[in-house]
């Protein structure tokens, strides 16, 4: 399935209230304002990645993966801290609190409707070029949020 | 008048844009607590005038930390900020006593309002 068909694949609604929230959390916390694209995922190299299950009649899986520069960027405006005083278990933690943020506010858009989901827990993955491989059963929405300074992809596994 | 903050939440990140919010609008931040359990510690021997508490969290989640502060001190001020935002939760919060619910994403000036409606 190539990228543009797995855009199409999921809900517009669905995916259009993800990205409402990932936008909202972004401006809200550091100003930033993106543009979104899709960018095959092997072409990036993310190396943080916070996920959580969305558990629901249809359960979701969401990732919000970036980069070092980019996490580094992004909690530096949200902090006040020196990109360069930051650890790795802060980046790690900030992109971690940023994918629960947009789950919670995404959660709040989606109640009363046949997507209402319960939060779990999140998870933080770190890696080179994290990539995540689904079954083609899987229906996933993949947008790349961007501007001059950071990139953000959103992934949605719906099943 | 409130001066002293105490910060219960898991995540150093909000920790971090919490303290850089608060003092930089003239309030001293007292103590972090990873968990509601060191919540509810730092509040008994500190003493702050107003907590802001996260709900999920390890070992003793906000909710009961926020009962538990309020058992002790019922005139004692209780924000909670979180991203779980849906009505059970606040409801639930709203019988505790909580004193002001706050959705995360947050920014500067969303604390400071919060802050001021309880001055």
């Amino acid at each position: 399935m190539d990228n543009e068909k797995e855009q199409q694949s999921m809900s517009d609604f669905l995916g259009d209230t993800f990205s409402r929230a990932l936008r909202n959390a972004l401006s809200t916390m550091t100003g930033f304002t993106v543009e979104k694209t899709v960018v095959p995922e092997e072409q990036l190299n993310h190396t943080i990645a916070g996920a959580m299950m969305l558990i629901g009649s249809k359960s979701m899986f969401l990732v919000v993966s970036t980069n070092d520069v980019t996490a580094q960027t992004l909690i530096s405006y949200m902090t006040g801290i020196d990109p360069s005083d930051l650890s790795q278990g802060d980046l790690q933690d900030g992109i971690t609190e940023f994918a629960n943020m947009v789950a919670g506010s995404t959660r709040e858009a989606l109640v009363n409707t046949e997507y209402e989901y319960s939060l779990t827990v999140p998870f933080t993955i770190v890696g080179e070029h994290i990539r995540f491989l689904t079954k083609s059963r899987i229906e996933k929405y993949h947008q790349l949020y961007h501007n001059d300074e950071v990139q953000i992809l959103l992934q949605i596994f719906s099943f | 008048m409130i001066k002293k903050v105490l910060i219960v939440d898991d995540s150093p990140m909000i920790h971090n844009m919490l303290r850089k919010t608060l003092e930089s609008n003239g309030y001293e931040v007292c103590a972090d607590a990873k968990n509601g359990k060191e919540g509810v510690e730092l509040f008994q021997s500190l003493k702050p005038d107003l907590v802001f508490m996260d709900i999920t969290m390890p070992v003793m989640d906000g909710l009961e930390a926020a009962k538990r502060i309020k058992e002790m001190d019922a005139s004692s001020r209780v924000i909670m900020l979180t991203a779980m935002g849906d009505d059970e939760i606040i409801a639930q919060a709203g019988a505790i006593g909580v004193d002001i619910f706050l959705k995360k994403p947050f920014n500067d000036f969303k604390i400071v309002s919060a802050i001021s409606r309880m001055e």
